[in-house]
């Protein structure tokens, strides 16, 4: 049957302007712009535009423009357009709606609702021009006190601790996800940051063993690529339990995008569906949790910290005081708007709760059981600026994981086409052509730029509030106050109102 | 003398600098030609501006000179757009379309340089492919394809 839906955007063509170089058909993956050889001009197929921007990002003449088109629906505050368009398309193909990236649903974002501190003459505020600051945090379980010996040396034994120059670090994207340019422009920034970033579960890539350094290396449900030379290559394991736009779902890397490279990476045959189970199938409690834990302890002899990666969900605080009894000496909570590369539309945007409030309750639970200092918590899924940064610390995160916002430093627009494997950026894609469009050099000059920024606006803000490390804004909710927010939203936020 | 260079590990085949040189000369339109090795390889032919130029040898209309600068040019009024240059060059940087009775030549967008501004191509490049400087200093930390002609390498790669 012929498809009702009527194109989203419209792609307007300034005739004035336009030269018909084809530089727009040339870049468009999505055959959105061509070329009609009998008139000699450029034409759009409106209807497969999905508004990436890279035609008009690209065009020399800047004669083109995107724009949402017009067209309305009968006003219906129940039957939206978008709620209308999903049936129709669901109506046409009988299968499920898949989408990328993470939830564009407006559910509250509560960082937009609270408010950090500043020093006024009662307290002086410190200048980071001039006085050092202190970024650096150690992730990793810390003893309950430190004791010290006569000559003043500390007599206490740690256990493994991975010293980040800066608490902000890149988000699991698996290569065959994201192409292996973009996991060198990472793994490079990583490397020159001081910080870490992560394989994802797809394997480690031989040609990336030189970041070992700054690596965190994933055991999924798969287990794709994890080997013994694997688990002794990076700083830190992680395991992953959930992830925040997909939770108790998992994963599938269509057999296509299963390339030669990405098929010796991930031990698997060329051409094979990579199919990633919804559950760990040796997981099924906490103590099984534990196991799998320690195995991975004693396969690395006790020398790097284990961390456990959940999707924020209902009893996030009791199944992180679980984790952490069960050995994880890194805990790293994925919220509702976390991204992914493909998910089912109905659980991207349905399933799990915000970042804030989960960080909020785990931190709260684990301080109030006195277990709060055996594993430092990671904090990930919509983390947009420094500000963020600075206010999932304040609310107990120990570090935050970037990762749509690293992906749009190098160029992502957020078209959410990441499932299609057609990424006019070359970010999201196996296909060899459009991979070119991301140079790692390039890319990582611009992440390290970015954190860079982040970490600079992250010293103005301590520097404002007259503390010179992290470490003092750290779990400080005293250094928050919430607008707009209800009685119970705050109760849980654990901040008070502002005003107060 | 400076010249236009391509990296062929960043160049994505955009074909932005052709569309920029197309409409930085609007007269003659010169244009800048494509080539692609496998999917890895993918890089604009742009004059190299020889310092022995074959065109210049091959045009019977003496319409091609070398300029003081080094840059070789193309005399408008005195091509007859016979198409000997471009079978005559090694690199296949000279379309050899015929348009109004003449050849289109790259001629470094001298314009531009006079303002003290890069050649149009190298400005448009939005992947950084194209660099506007002399052969010494880029020699230093790339590999040369096709240096094995003097004067003669417009492609690098990083090293």
């Amino acid at each position: 049957m012929k498809s009702y839906l009527p194109s989203v955007y419209v792609v307007e063509r300034d005739p004035n302007r336009c030269i018909q170089c084809k530089v727009c058909v040339n870049q468009c993956t999505f055959d959105a712009n061509y070329f009609d050889e009998e008139e000699g001009v450029v034409k759009s197929h409106e209807e497969n535009c999905v508004d990436c921007h890279r035609c008009v990002a690209f065009c020399p003449t800047n004669a083109l423009t995107v724009r949402r088109n017009p067209l309305e629906y009968r006003t219906n505050a129940n039957w939206r357009a978008e709620v209308i368009e999903d049936i129709l398309k669901q109506a046409e193909t009988g299968g499920m709606l898949l989408t990328g990236m993470g939830s564009d649903k407006p559910y509250p974002i509560y960082f937009d609702h609270l408010l950090l501190n500043a020093s006024q003459v009662t307290n002086p505020s410190i200048d980071p021009l001039r006085e050092p600051m202190e970024l650096s945090t150690y992730l990793g379980r810390k003893p309950e006190r430190v004791e010290f010996d006569a000559s003043g040396r500390v007599k206490t034994p740690f256990a493994p601790q991975i010293k980040i120059e800066t608490p902000i670090m890149f988000s699991a994207m698996s290569y065959g996800a994201v192409s292996l340019r973009v996991q060198q422009s990472l793994a490079q920034a990583a490397m020159e940051l001081g910080t870490l970033w992560n394989t994802g579960e797809g394997g480690l890539h031989p040609s990336l063993a030189k970041y070992a350094s700054n690596t965190i290396v994933q055991v999924a449900t798969g287990r794709f690529g994890v080997h013994s030379e694997y688990l002794r290559a990076p700083q830190i394991i992680e395991i992953k339990i959930g992830q925040g736009a997909k939770p108790g779902i998992g994963g599938h890397l269509p057999g296509e995008k299963v390339t030669d490279d990405v098929s010796r990476t991930r031990m698997i045959p060329m051409g094979t569906d990579a199919l990633s189970p919804a559950p760990h199938h040796d997981i099924y409690s906490i103590e099984d949790l534990r196991q799998l834990i320690y195995a991975i302890k004693e396969a690395t002899g006790y020398t790097k910290p284990v961390s456990v990666k959940i999707a924020a969900v209902h009893n996030t605080a009791a199944i992180a005081s679980g984790m952490v009894r069960a050995g994880a000496d890194i805990i790293v909570i994925d919220g509702l708007r976390g991204a992914t590369g493909a998910a089912p539309k109905a659980i991207r945007d349905n399933v799990g709760i915000p970042i804030e409030l989960a960080l909020a309750s785990v931190d709260t639970r684990l301080r109030q059981e006195g277990i709060r200092n055996q594993a430092s918590i990671v904090a990930s899924g919509g983390i947009r600026s420094s500000g963020d940064v600075a206010k999932a610390i304040a609310l107990g995160a120990d570090a935050v994981n970037i990762g749509t916002a690293a992906l749009i430093a190098l160029g992502c627009h957020v078209c959410q086409q990441c499932h299609t494997g057609k990424c006019a950026w070359g970010i999201c894609t196996s296909d060899p052509v459009l991979t070119k469009r991301i140079n790692p050099e390039l890319g990582a000059e611009r992440l390290v730029n970015l954190v860079r920024g982040w970490s600079l606006e992250v010293k103005d803000i301590l520097g404002g509030m007259g503390v010179n490390a992290i470490e003092s804004l750290r779990g400080n909710r005293l250094h928050l106050r919430g607008v707009d927010l209800t009685d119970t939203e705050m109760d849980i936020l654990g901040v008070r109102m502002a005003g107060s | 003398m400076k010249r236009v260079f391509v990296n062929i590990d960043r160049c994505i085949a955009c074909r932005t600098c052709s569309a920029a040189c197309d409409y930085s000369h609007n007269e003659h339109r010169p244009t800048i030609g494509y080539g692609e090795l496998r999917e890895e390889v993918r890089l604009p032919f742009i004059c190299r501006h020889c310092e022995e130029p074959a065109c210049l040898a091959a045009c019977p209309q003496g319409a091609i000179k070398k300029l003081d600068s080094g840059a070789i040019k193309r005399m408008n009024m005195l091509c007859t757009g016979c198409g000997s240059c471009a079978v005559a060059c090694p690199f296949g940087v000279i379309e050899p379309e015929v348009r109004s009775y003449v050849i289109s030549k790259c001629d470094l967008c001298a314009s531009r340089l006079e303002e003290g501004r890069e050649p149009a191509c190298v400005m448009a490049c939005p992947a950084d492919a194209l660099t506007y400087e002399e052969a010494d200093e880029i020699a230093q930390n790339s590999v040369m394809i096709g240096s094995s002609m003097k004067g003669r390498h417009p492609f690098f790669r990083r090293v």
